[in-house]
């Protein structure tokens, strides 16, 4: 018996835009997965899977054409506000102003994220210190490097230390080293029993830090369960063979 | 309340760090309108007539036809008269403007003499050879007044007229300028000021945010559509309103150091009051329009190609506005923006009429809500926002 709480979980969560009036695409068909405390759970997939389109939905930023999502007990179509209080929410394009500093940035987020004002000169010291940012705290965004920006994108989404953190790409664009560094870092939010659910099209990203895997073509998740459940259910022995070897049964 | 406050201060935090604000709010209302419009008139007053000066040439067409009048022009102060006896020469030098006055002089039957006059309503110089020739013009009529009572055996002194008219031109041309000055292009330039400013901030902080895929952040925020919308707005219009008061204080002191005085001793608390009435919802408008604009827009490029046409039709009101060009009676009053500017030219006046200024705030402000109103519908549609 699983004694971990689910966190996340989507039922039938589905997707469809309307590209013109005749046309239709559905980026997210029927999506059934689940994530619990402490877990890391990877949605992998090529790009145009809709991976980004499955993260924006649990995160509240696009509604659902069907089926739903559930964060920490509450409908994401219901109440999502009490969702967006759970959450943290890692975009891939970093979207950080460029005239703040990290400072500056940080009691931004972290003061409209809820977080109580006597708590935030703290914790915005903890943040710095966890993710190494002191030297670089006073520079406006413009004046940082890609490596810092997105120490900082990750600082804004856990200033307010939410339970969840939704991770669209998190290593997208970034040199070895400073993706190492922010697998590193999530590696240590799994030993705080956060839930994270991460996006990636990077096999060793996603083999290093994943629990559970959902993998999935055209909006459909194709696989979808534990990491050695899947690959000795399939018969793989790593997760890039596995991947292939989906994408070919998709193909045939 | 407090999301909005927190997102404002963090917004006018962001506008105040940028050059674009900066030049926009401060440099053009301070630095290069005043400037611009002081060299302008300054070099323009030293060439406006101040009328005693003024040399008046007048073109007489056929002298022999009126010898006593043209003698008259010949011996009057300041006046230079070239004379033709050619029609088609006598209309050339004046068409080519060797002079500002044209009479020709011929007989008829029932008067005795018939004299037309041309001149250019618009041009000073002519304005004032016209007021001349009239001066002539009255003393030759007395001369044969005078000439025809004393055939009859009446003496002109004896029905002397009931009338006698004295006007006298006050004011100079600095005066003059500086009353134009704040009737007319005060307003117009306040307001675009306020166009200005509001535009590039306007499309910077919804239409940028988009661009910049920073509004993703926002959205998973606890703040909701309506409070981003208001934040933002607050922040346009008070950029708006800084930009406005500043081309109020750069006009003042501006042209002040060109010796344009502008005459403020007609404005008293109140009707500084009245004018914050007027504007501030004019601000408002701006800011909610633009705030619309961006939100629809995926680009601050396309924010900016949205926005001209209303840069040109604010504009186009303000120069109908400001020549008088307009003059639709009371529903100029009715029409936003446009009332707003004639609101305002009444009051710097020292005028104070209670319903141009309540319907100037009445139809600007139902307006700027339901544009408001719209900004937020479109923040909340997803295929406007993500342009999908």
């Amino acid at each position: 018996m699983n004694s971990k709480s689910i966190k996340v979980r989507t039922v039938d969560l589905t997707k469809k835009f309307k590209l013109n009036r005749k046309e239709t695409i559905t980026a997210v068909e029927k999506m059934n997965l689940e994530a619990s405390s402490g877990e890391v759970l990877g949605i992998l997939g090529p790009n145009g899977a809709g991976k980004t389109t499955a993260l924006r939905m649990i995160s509240t930023i696009l509604k659902p054409t069907s089926g739903t999502a559930v964060v920490e007990g509450q409908d994401v179509t219901e109440n999502p506000l009490k969702v967006r209080q759970s959450i943290g929410y890692l975009a891939t394009e970093m979207g950080l102003y460029g005239r703040l500093t990290p400072r500056e940035t940080l009691t931004f987020f972290a003061r409209i994220n809820g977080l109580e004002e006597r708590l935030i000169k703290s914790r915005i010291e903890e943040v710095f210190s966890i993710l190494d940012m002191e030297e670089f705290q006073g520079r406006k965004v413009n004046n940082l490097s890609t490596g810092m920006k997105q120490k900082l994108s990750l600082a804004r989404s856990i200033i307010h230390d939410p339970s969840i953190l939704i991770f669209d790409e998190p290593t997208q664009g970034l040199d070895l080293m400073t993706s190492k560094t922010v697998t590193d870092y999530i590696k240590d939010f799994t030993r705080q029993e956060k839930t994270i659910i991460l996006s990636t099209h990077i096999m060793h990203v996603a083999e290093k830090l994943c629990d559970k895997v959902a993998i999935l073509f055209d909006g459909e998740v194709k696989a979808f369960g534990g990491m050695n459940q899947l690959l000795k259910r399939h018969g793989e022995e790593s997760l890039e063979s596995l991947f292939f070897k989906v994408a070919e049964d998709e193909n045939n | 309340m407090r999301n909005i406050w927190l997102l404002f201060k963090k917004e006018i935090l962001v506008a105040a760090r940028d050059r674009r604000t900066a030049i926009l709010v401060l440099v053009f209302p301070l630095i290069f309108y005043p400037t611009m419009l002081g060299l302008i008139f300054h070099f323009t007053a030293q060439n406006v007539p101040s009328g005693q000066e003024t040399i008046s040439r007048v073109v007489f067409q056929n002298k022999e036809t009126a010898p006593v009048l043209a003698e008259l022009f010949t011996k009057e102060d300041n006046v230079v008269t070239t004379f033709y006896e050619d029609e088609g020469k006598a209309k050339e030098a004046y068409e080519e403007k060797h002079g500002d006055l044209l009479i020709k002089a011929s007989k008829e039957e029932s008067s005795g003499l018939r004299v037309e006059i041309s001149y250019r309503k618009y041009d000073q110089n002519s304005e004032i050879a016209m007021s001349r020739s009239q001066k002539v013009l009255e003393e030759y009529l007395k001369l044969v007044m005078k000439q025809k009572l004393g055939g009859m055996g009446i003496s002109y002194e004896d029905i002397k007229p009931p009338l006698k008219i004295v006007a006298e031109s006050t004011g100079n041309a600095q005066s003059a300028i500086g009353e134009q000055m704040l009737q007319m292009m005060l307003p117009y330039f306040v307001i675009l000021s306020i166009i200005t400013a509001a535009m590039g901030l306007g499309a910077e902080i919804t239409a940028g945010e988009k661009e910049k895929k920073t509004i993703s952040t926002l959205l998973v925020s606890r703040l909701s559509r309506e409070e981003i919308v208001v934040g933002k707005f607050l922040t346009v219009f008070l950029v708006a309103a800084i930009a406005a008061l500043f081309s109020v204080v750069g006009l003042i002191y501006g042209l002040g150091l060109f010796g344009i005085d502008l005459p403020l001793q007609g404005l008293t608390p109140g009707i500084f009051i009245s004018i914050l009435f007027t504007v501030l919802p004019l601000v408002a408008l701006l800011s909610s329009l633009v705030i619309c604009i961006g939100s629809f827009s995926r680009t601050q490029k396309e924010a900016n190609v949205y926005q001209t046409p209303v840069l040109m039709l604010v504009v186009l009101t303000g120069i109908l506005s400001m020549t008088g060009g307009i003059d639709l009676g009371k529903y100029s009053y009715l029409i936003p923006v446009l009332n707003s500017l004639e609101t305002f030219k009444e009051l710097i006046s020292g005028t104070v009429n209670g319903y141009h200024i309540g319907a100037t705030f009445l139809t600007m402000v139902p307006l700027t809500l339901l544009l408001i109103y719209l900004a937020i519908g479109l923040f909340k549609r997803e295929d406007i926002l993500f342009r999908l």
